[in-house]
């Protein structure tokens, strides 16, 4: 570790921050050549970097606000993303661009036109493509240090536990209440949190979940009442404006996890509606 | 008679009779279930309540002055 850190004091330098401090940075590239060089992953330099006071300099804007420790912190961890269509996309995007170093991605579908509206990363010439794997390769375009693993298939009762068992969090990307409910009742079985988003419309709503919370239960009705499992969004559809608000709140709540800082928004409901342009927040305890 | 705030979102707005005030009086007593079937809401579209932003039942009778805040189920990704 110590040689480790000894070469990436040599490939750093000082540079000027915004609010005029000096810090020791190291670029892109150094951390690249340093991982080849010592056969290691791209986030064990950075990690590395953080632990010595050298900033990852593409992590450089995050720290003011997360701090070094914050940022170690989101490296070392290990994210699921249920379902990669809107959602999904965009969370899977914005974890890596603030530097969550692994992620696990499950989607059964492929691209179709009509997710061209606010799939992130649908394109026009990757229709067809699965989902899960389209995103793997965007976030290795994004972030090569984030190690990404795909499945594609349907998260059910017979892969979950395994899927799920070695995450420290899953963010629920998914379109219907009955997989909701699943992944739910898996994550507190596992002790993993949960943190929840649904959109229709110009309508979002966020909410995280511990362990022994019932709050998504109450919200949906007991996975034994089936009933529907659509909601407003089949007559609505679905706005990339509001996919990108509530993935944007679902990424915060994942940061606030990880780092444990600020105040999840549990045992409470955070609902949106774009149209009226209303936040607000309701009590479910 | 008592007065409620009324809040509807998404997909109900539409439901309701153009005009519909943001201040609506009722008789003293009524409940949530009530208040939709006068809004000409369809009770089975109404899947998350909340008064004075906590969670109630159609079954919650309201008092002067309650927030009404009426969801649609949201479920999209």
């Amino acid at each position: 570790m110590s040689d480790l850190r000894d070469k990436i004091a040599e490939h750093a330098y000082e540079t000027t921050a915004p609010n005029g401090e000096e810090i020791l940075v190291v670029d892109l590239a150094a951390t690249e050549r340093i991982a080849c060089s010592f056969e290691t992953q791209r986030r064990r330099v950075e990690v590395a970097a953080l632990q010595a006071g050298i900033v990852p300099l593409r992590y450089e804007r995050n720290l003011g606000t997360l701090g070094n420790q914050g940022q170690i912190a989101l490296l070392e961890a290990r994210v699921a993303v249920v379902g990669a269509g809107g959602l999904g996309g965009t969370v899977s995007e914005l974890l890596a661009r603030i530097g969550v170093g692994e992620m696990v991605l499950i989607d059964p579908d492929r691209y179709e036109e009509s997710n061209l509206n606010r799939q992130l990363h649908s394109l026009e010439d990757n229709l067809g493509r699965d989902k899960a794997q389209s995103s793997r390769d965007r976030i290795g375009e994004v972030n090569g240090a984030v190690s990404v693993t795909s499945h594609v298939c349907r998260l059910d009762q017979e892969n979950a536990h395994g899927l799920l068992s070695s995450v420290d969090l899953a963010v629920d990307c998914l379109d219907n209440v009955a997989d909701r409910l699943l992944v739910a009742e898996v994550c507190a079985s596992l002790g993993v949190p949960m943190v929840h988003g649904a959109v229709a419309g110009t309508m979002g709503q966020v909410m995280t979940v511990f362990a022994g919370d019932g709050e998504l239960g109450q919200l949906y009705g007991s996975q034994d009442k089936g009933g529907g499992s659509h909601g407003a969004e089949i007559h609505l559809g679905n706005l990339a404006t509001t996919v990108a608000a509530v993935a944007s709140l679902q990424c915060q709540e994942a940061v606030k996890i990880i780092t444990k800082t600020g105040e999840p928004i549990r045992h409470r409901l955070l609902l949106l509606d774009l149209a009226l342009g209303s936040l607000e927040t309701v009590d479910l305890s | 008679m008592t007065r409620v705030n009324l809040r509807v979102y998404g997909s109900l707005r539409s439901h309701l009779t153009e005009g519909t005030p943001r201040c609506v009086c009722i008789p003293d007593g009524e409940t949530v279930g009530e208040l939709c079937d006068r809004l000409g809401l369809c009770r089975e579209n109404v899947t998350v309540v909340f008064v004075n932003s906590q969670k109630a039942a159609l079954d919650h009778r309201l008092s002067d002055g309650d927030r009404v805040s009426l969801f649609p189920l949201v479920a999209g990704g």
